[in-house]
């Protein structure tokens, strides 16, 4: 469905791994009427031959802007909306794909998120619910350690899900300093009290947990334990709703987790 | 007694209550507060049983004055008794809070002394924690049944949601097993909260369209609205009969939900199921099934399960059961039907519905492009034609009905099965006791349902 006047050429993009540095790829593609055979960025540096020459692509803000703003009127806020949840999210070679989406976009307008069953559109939607479904899942498992600096947090999710919980947390705990690091992609969402909260890449935190600290998480462990009732155990419809990889990260299910040695 | 030990005596006397959900009140934070709400709830961690934890679900007291006899807390049984001071609750509240363990409170409580005392104290600890504490988010209340109407008005202003249990699926049952309660106690203030939510529905509306910021509009009344549950298998009534009340309760009380409780024996009562007997878990979750079938597929009651079928059919799903019974509706094309003929297909839920209306605007749909749209084609295929499905009969009516039994039937233990009381058609299916091995009853199921088609 995507094609037009481009043909697939022997050339490989590289980029910096921004959302801004993305839209310049879509732009080149477009001004060199080329579709190249991969994309890859410095996130994913897995060492792996290019299959193609590689050609950097330099940020230009106003190219950027240009693709970013086009796609909201050729297409629609939604479609612009999908496009850059997918960036997000950990789906393998995404930059391909939302190329191939964004030519369509810009070739058919709007109507191409009508086609659910669309091979192209099925995987992006897949992927964005992956995403969106994590992200609510954290908005619960997310776990604070209260420490002399404000409250701080580890995660370890599969999607770039910083961006999407921070309006909720800093919303709720508007007037509290927090911290989630993200130990996946090695970034954390930093918030004062009154300013706006920022994501950026950081090292892991190293802030000590408050005295009272361990008394209230044996509180939380105890009421854990107390509330669920033993004539209906079921484990598999608790990792079910729950998936083990959340535990590691999780108060009351550290110590359930397999290897758990009581750090 | 430390803060610790009453906590665990106090969640373990509220864990039987079923609801922990956090939904339907949408408020952000404040400036001057801890705390929001998010309308579809959030669930925070699950427990051994599978059940999530998104409140944090304690009596304020254990110590009942009444003598319900299916209550681990009342008056006659042993155990350890605990009360929170109102401070307490609401500073151990914050410290879950600010953590991210939980939404909210969930905050009920034994009958200490009169229903009106004890709604006061629940008040006051609501008021410390709403007041000194500024919290803003979640709190689901218990209204005590026999309260005054003063206190369930205290009450609702500073809960999101609260709610009245039926406790039992008549009336016959709540005097016999009840003796402190009253239909009217309970019927009273669910007619109370239903209008009070109402009301501050419209006014916020109104506050809506005048433009006030939604962070300095008031809370209102209940604005989440009610819930209820009633506890199943501790007496006769048939699954049509809870159908029958559970749709009645929707249409007039305006609940947002009805939880079924598997009644889990607490005491040795010749009145009640034996100490020994298991919790009926697959016939709480055929109820579930049923009532999503109420709420979000256009089902009615009667449809669910018509004078000759009182109970649900332990081997299927209850859309399945009622598709199979009903085959003069199918196959319904999905490139043509309306909504309401789609969400009635096993296979397709309310999202896949709206999806397929939206997918078939462009193109005809095919098998393939209806799984990628998420339709369950395991269950769907028997009930649909697609842009390329087959004219004529695909599969015999056996193979059919084999591929629609829930594999969940086996998978909630053999002993499950007998706690139906299932007819299909006036054949009676197999429980544990008629067939040797789960497969065998699984045979037998199939070709009773067959044969009865």
């Amino acid at each position: 469905m995507h094609n037009l006047n481009a043909v697939t050429a022997n050339v490989s993009y590289r980029y910096d791994g921004s959302l801004a540095g993305f839209y310049c790829c879509v732009f080149d593609s477009y001004a060199r009427k080329e579709i190249p055979a991969a994309i890859s960025s410095d996130e994913d540096d897995n060492g792996q031959i290019p299959l193609a020459p590689e050609r950097w692509v330099l940020i230009n803000p106003g190219q950027a802007l240009r693709v970013r703003d086009g796609l909201a009127i050729k297409g629609t806020l939604r479609a612009r909306d999908l496009l850059e949840h997918v960036f997000l999210s950990c789906m393998e070679r995404r930059e391909t794909a939302l190329l191939a989406f964004a030519r369509t976009v810009f070739a058919e307008g709007s109507r191409v998120l009508e086609r659910l069953a669309d091979p192209l559109v099925a995987r992006l939607l897949k992927a964005e619910k992956g995403l969106l479904g994590e992200a609510h899942l954290l908005t619960g498992f997310v776990r604070f350690t209260q420490t002399e600096a404000g409250l701080v947090s580890i995660i370890g999710p599969k999607n770039f899900v910083l961006p999407l919980i921070a309006p909720h947390f800093a919303d709720r705990l508007g007037g509290e300093a927090f911290l989630i690091y993200d130990k996946t992609h090695g970034a954390a969402l930093v918030h004062e009290p009154g300013k706006p909260w920022t994501v950026a890449r950081m090292e892991p935190p190293r802030e000590q947990p408050t005295d009272d600290e361990t008394r209230v998480q044996a509180l939380w462990r105890r009421f854990y334990k107390t509330i669920g009732i033993a004539e209906r155990e079921n484990p598999v419809c608790r990792r079910s709703h729950m998936p083990m990889r959340y535990w590691p990260y999780m108060t009351e299910m550290k110590e359930f987790y397999p290897g758990y040695n009581g750090s | 007694m430390d803060l610790s030990d009453k906590l665990a005596i106090l969640a373990d006397s509220a864990k039987f209550d079923a609801a922990c959900t956090s939904s339907g009140s949408n408020r952000p934070g404040r400036p001057d507060g801890v705390g929001s709400t998010v309308g579809a709830g959030i669930c925070h961690s699950f427990a051994s049983d599978g059940r999530c934890i998104s409140l944090l679900k304690v009596l304020f007291s254990n110590a009942c004055v009444y003598d319900c006899r299916y209550c681990a807390n009342r008056r006659g049984a042993d155990g350890p008794r605990a009360a929170f001071t109102p401070e307490e609750l609401a500073e151990l509240t914050i410290a879950f809070y600010r953590r991210n363990y939980i939404e909210g409170l969930f905050l009920s409580s034994a009958v200490a002394r009169s229903p009106d005392y004890t709604m006061e104290r629940m008040i006051g600890a609501l008021a410390i924690l709403r007041g000194k504490y500024r919290f803003n988010g979640y709190i689901h209340a218990k209204a005590i049944p026999g309260a005054s109407p003063e206190a369930v008005r205290a009450l609702g202003m500073l809960a999101d949601r609260l709610s009245v249990n039926i406790e039992l699926p008549s009336e016959a049952s709540l005097n016999r097993l009840a003796p402190d309660k009253t239909r009217a106690g309970i019927l009273e203030p669910m007619s109370q909260i239903m209008k009070g939510s109402e009301q501050s529905y419209l006014e916020s509306k109104a506050l809506a369209l005048s433009r006030v910021q939604p962070s300095a509009a008031p809370r209102g009344f209940a604005p989440a609205g009610q819930s209820t549950q009633m506890i199943i298998g501790a007496t006769p009534e048939t699954d049509r009969a809870i159908m029958r009340l559970a749709s009645g309760l929707y249409r007039k009380y305006r609940l947002r939900r009805v939880f079924y409780s598997a009644y889990i024996p607490v005491s040795d009562d010749s009145a009640l199921p034996a100490l020994d007997s298991p919790p009926p878990l697959l016939r709480e979750h055929r109820l579930y099934q049923a009532d999503f079938l109420l709420r979000f597929y256009g089902f009615d009651a009667e449809e669910i399960l018509p004078e000759d079928s009182p109970s649900l059919n332990a081997y299927l799903d209850p859309k399945c059961s009622w598709a199979l019974r009903n085959p003069e509706r199918f196959p319904v094309d999905v490139n043509r039907a309306p909504l309401s003929d789609l969400l009635r297909v096993p296979g397709i839920g309310p999202k896949s519905a709206e999806r397929v209306m939206t997918a078939r605007r462009q193109t005809r749909l095919t098998i393939d492009d209806l799984r990628r749209i998420g339709v369950v084609l395991k269950r769907a295929r028997f009930f649909i034609e697609a842009a390329d499905t087959a004219q004529g009969p695909r599969v015999s009516r056996e193979d059919a009905v084999r591929a629609l039994l829930d594999p969940n039937a086996g998978r909630f233990g053999f002993e499950q099965l007998s706690m139906f009381d299932s007819m299909d058609r006036g054949r009676r299916l197999p429980g544990a006791g008629d067939a040797p091995t789960l497969r065998d009853a699984v045979e037998e199921a199939v070709a009773c349902i067959t044969s009865t088609l």
